[in-house]
C-alpha cells in the first residue's frame, strides 16, 4: 500500500466506520468489543489487498457477515450479550412498545450469529432473498428456512411477533418483467 | 405498528447504541503493517541465500567415542539470521475442515491453530535385514490451501505458517533447512556437525530444537513373528539449538544413559525457556531440563511435569486451565484449573492434543461408538464437552503402516 493508498483507505474508515461498527454491533448481538474486533479484522484484511478491491463498502460487508458466521462456527464463544428476564408486557402504550422492543433485543441476542446474520441481511439492510442468498454464499431456499427458523425463535420469545412471517417467495423475484 | 416495522426499527435503534472507536484504521494497519515487516525481511533473507554460499559446519564436539558418552559439552558458530519471528496474533481463527478425505486433502484449522502438515509412515526393508520407518511428509500450501506431498525426510512448521524446517536425506542426516511454505524455495541450508534425526520450532518461532543420533533412531530387527520385532541400541548424541533470528548454531552434548533404541526427542517446553530430555538421570528414566545453553537446570517449581494422565495440549492460552486425563476406562479426558486442580469439564474423547481458545480444544475423537481407540479423527470440543465439530475425516487404525499423523502449530 502506497502513500495515496493508505490516504484513501483511512479517508475510507473515518467516512464509512459508524456505518460499519452499526452493522457489526447488530451482528455480534449488541456486544461492543466483540463488534470492534470483528470491523478490525476484516479492515486489516482488507488493508492488505487494498489496490485491489473494487467497491471496499460491499466488500467490507460481505466480508463481516462471512467472518461473523465462520467465528461462530468455532465458536460457540457465546459472546452474546447476557440479558435480563424478559419485562412483563401488559398494554398498548408507549411503555409496551419499548418493553416489546426489550424483549425483541433479548430474542436477537439469542439467535445464532447465523440466524442473526440473515435477520439482519434481510430487515436491517433490507436485500431481497436473491441477494442475501449472494452476500452469505448459500442458496435462497437455505436463505427462507434459516429465515422462518429465526422469526419462530423470536416468536417464540416474543409473541407480539406472532403475525411476522418471511414471505414463500422474494417479492422482487414475482414482480412482473 | 406491524411487526416487521417493530423489527427493523428495533433493529436500527439497537444499532444506534454501537460506540465508534477512532482509532480503526491504525488498528487495522498496525496487523497489515505487521506482517509487511516480516514478508521485506524474509525477502531479504532468501535475496541471501540466493547470493551466499551459506552453508555451514559447525566445528566441535563429536560425541560418537562411547570413552566420552558421559561428557557435556557446547559448539557454537554463527549463520546470518534467516527469517523474523512469528507474529504474536494468529492471521486467522476461522474453522476449517475436511472431512471427506483421509488423509485430508483440504487445509483443517480451528481458532489459533492449523493443521500445518502431516506425515504417512511406512517401513523399508534395509539390505542387512533390518527394517527402517520412512515418513512421507505433506504440507499445508497456501497458494490452494490443501496438503501437498514434500521429498523431505522430516519436517516441522514455524508458528504462524510462514516457514517450515525440513531434514534432507536418510536419517539422521546433517542437511537441514529453512523453507518458505507459500513459495517451497529453501531460503537457506544449514550444515549440521551432527547428524539428526528430528528437529522442531521454539514456541516464539524463533529458534530451533534438533535430536542427534549416530544412526537412524527408527530401525528395528523384525522376528520370525509378523508383527514382532526388536528395537536395537543406538547412541542419542545431544541436541542444537539454532537461533535463526539472530543466526546462532549451538550443539549441545547429553549424555546418554538410555539402555535401549528407539525414538527420544528432546522437547520445548511450553513457555520454550527450557528443553526437556524425558530420557534423562542415570537410568534414562529421569525427566532432565536444559536451558537453551544446554546447562542442566532445575525443573521449575511453576512447571507441570509431563505425567501419566498429562495431555498433549498443556495449558490453556490464557494459563488457567490444563488438559488432563479423564476416569478410566475412558474414551474420557478433563480440563482443570490450574491453581486448585478443580475439575472445570469433561470431555468424551481419547486425547487432548491443543487449546483452539480458552474454551475450546483440539481432539483426538473417537469414530463411531469407540470401538476401537485408534480409529478416530480430530475434533474441536468446548470445555463442557458438550459441543463438537469434527474437523478431519476418520482415520482407520492409525497405528497401522500409511496411517496419517497430523502436525498442529499456531496460526
Amino acid at each position: 500500500m502506497d502513500a495515496a493508498e493508505e490516504r484513501r483507505f483511512r479517508e475510507f474508515v473515518s467516512a464509512r466506520s459508524p456505518a460499519l461498527m452499526r452493522l457489526g454491533y447488530l451482528l455480534t448481538g449488541g456486544d461492543q468489543h466483540a463488534a470492534e474486533d470483528l470491523l478490525q479484522t476484516v479492515l486489516a484484511k482488507a488493508a492488505a489487498r487494498w489496490s485491489h478491491i473494487d467497491d471496499p463498502e460491499a466488500y467490507i460487508r460481505q466480508a463481516m457477515y462471512r467472518q461473523q458466521v465462520s467465528w461462530w462456527r468455532l465458536a460457540w464463544r457465546r459472546r452474546e450479550t447476557v440479558v435480563a428476564a424478559a419485562p412483563e408486557v401488559e398494554g398498548a402504550d408507549e411503555s409496551h412498545r419499548s418493553d416489546v422492543k426489550l424483549v425483541l433485543r433479548a430474542a436477537l441476542a439469542r439467535l445464532t450469529p447465523r440466524q442473526r446474520a440473515m435477520i439482519v441481511l434481510r430487515y436491517f439492510e433490507d436485500l431481497p432473498e436473491a441477494e442475501v442468498a449472494r452476500v452469505m454464499s448459500c442458496s435462497v431456499g437455505t436463505v427462507r428456512s434459516t429465515t422462518n427458523r429465526s422469526l419462530a425463535k423470536l416468536r417464540a420469545i416474543a409473541p407480539e411477533l406472532a403475525d411476522l412471517h418471511v414471505p414463500t417467495a422474494d417479492p422482487l423475484e414475482e414482480a412482473p418483467a | 405498528m406491524n411487526p416487521e416495522t417493530m423489527l427493523k426499527q428495533t433493529l436500527r435503534e439497537w444499532a444506534d447504541e454501537a460506540r465508534v472507536p477512532h482509532d480503526l484504521a491504525d488498528r487495522a494497519l498496525r496487523r497489515r503493517g505487521r506482517r509487511g515487516t516480516r514478508m521485506a525481511v524474509l525477502t531479504a533473507g532468501a535475496t541471501a541465500a540466493v547470493t551466499v554460499a551459506a552453508l555451514l559446519t559447525v566445528p566441535g564436539v563429536v560425541r560418537d567415542d562411547p570413552a566420552r558418552r558421559d561428557e557435556a559439552a557446547t559448539a557454537t558458530a554463527t549463520v546470518d539470521p534467516v527469517i523474523s519471528p512469528a507474529p504474536a496474533e494468529p492471521a486467522a481463527t476461522d474453522v476449517r475442515t475436511d472431512t471427506e478425505n483421509s488423509p485430508p486433502v483440504d487445509f483443517i484449522a480451528a481458532g489459533r491453530i492449523a493443521v500445518s502438515a502431516y506425515y504417512v509412515w511406512r517401513q523399508e526393508d534395509l539390505p542387512d535385514g533390518r527394517r527402517r520407518t520412512v515418513f512421507t511428509w505433506h504440507l499445508y500450501d497456501p497458494r490452494t490451501e490443501t496438503y501437498q506431498r514434500t521429498g523431505w525426510s522430516w519436517l516441522d512448521v514455524s508458528p504462524g505458517l510462514r516457514y517450515a524446517a525440513v531434514l534432507d536425506g536418510d536419517l539422521p542426516t546433517r542437511r537441514l533447512g529453512i523453507v518458505d511454505v507459500a513459495t517451497r524455495e529453501v531460503l537457506r541450508w544449514i550444515d549440521l556437525d551432527q547428524p539428526v534425526a528430528q528437529v522442531s520450532w521454539s514456541p516464539d518461532g524463533t529458534r530451533l530444537l534438533t535430536t542427534a543420533y549416530d544412526t537412524d533412531p527408527t530401525i528395528v530387527i523384525p522376528r520370525k513373528q509378523e508383527g514382532s520385532f526388536t528395537v536395537p541400541e543406538n547412541n542419542r548424541l545431544g541436541f542444537h539449538v539454532i537461533d535463526v533470528t539472530a543466526g546462532r548454531v549451538s550443539f549441545h552434548a547429553v549424555p546418554d544413559h538410555w539402555p535401549g533404541g528407539g525414538q527420544r526427542p528432546f522437547l520445548w517446553t511450553q513457555d520454550g525457556s527450557l528443553i526437556l530430555d524425558s530420557y534423562g538421570g542415570a537410568g534414562g528414566t529421569t525427566p532432565t531440563y536444559y536451558d537453551l545453553d544446554g546447562r542442566e537446570r532445575p525443573k521449575p517449581p511453576e512447571l507441570r511435569e509431563p505425567g501419566r494422565t498429562w495431555q498433549q495440549a498443556g495449558l490453556s492460552p490464557d494459563g488457567t486451565m490444563y488438559a488432563d486425563g479423564g476416569r478410566p476406562p475412558g474414551p474420557e479426558t478433563t480440563v482443570r484449573d490450574v491453581r486448585t486442580g478443580e475439575v472445570k469439564g469433561v470431555q468424551r474423547m481419547l486425547q487432548l492434543l491443543a487449546w483452539a481458545d480458552n474454551e475450546n480444544l483440539i481432539a483426538l475423537g473417537c469414530a463411531g461408538e469407540c470401538t476401537n481407540e485408534f480409529n478416530n479423527g480430530l475434533v474441536l470440543v468446548s470445555i463442557d464437552g458438550k459441543r463438537t465439530v469434527r474437523l478431519s475425516a476418520d482415520r482407520r487404525n492409525s497405528q497401522r503402516p500409511g496411517s496419517w499423523h497430523p502436525v498442529l502449530t499456531r496460526r
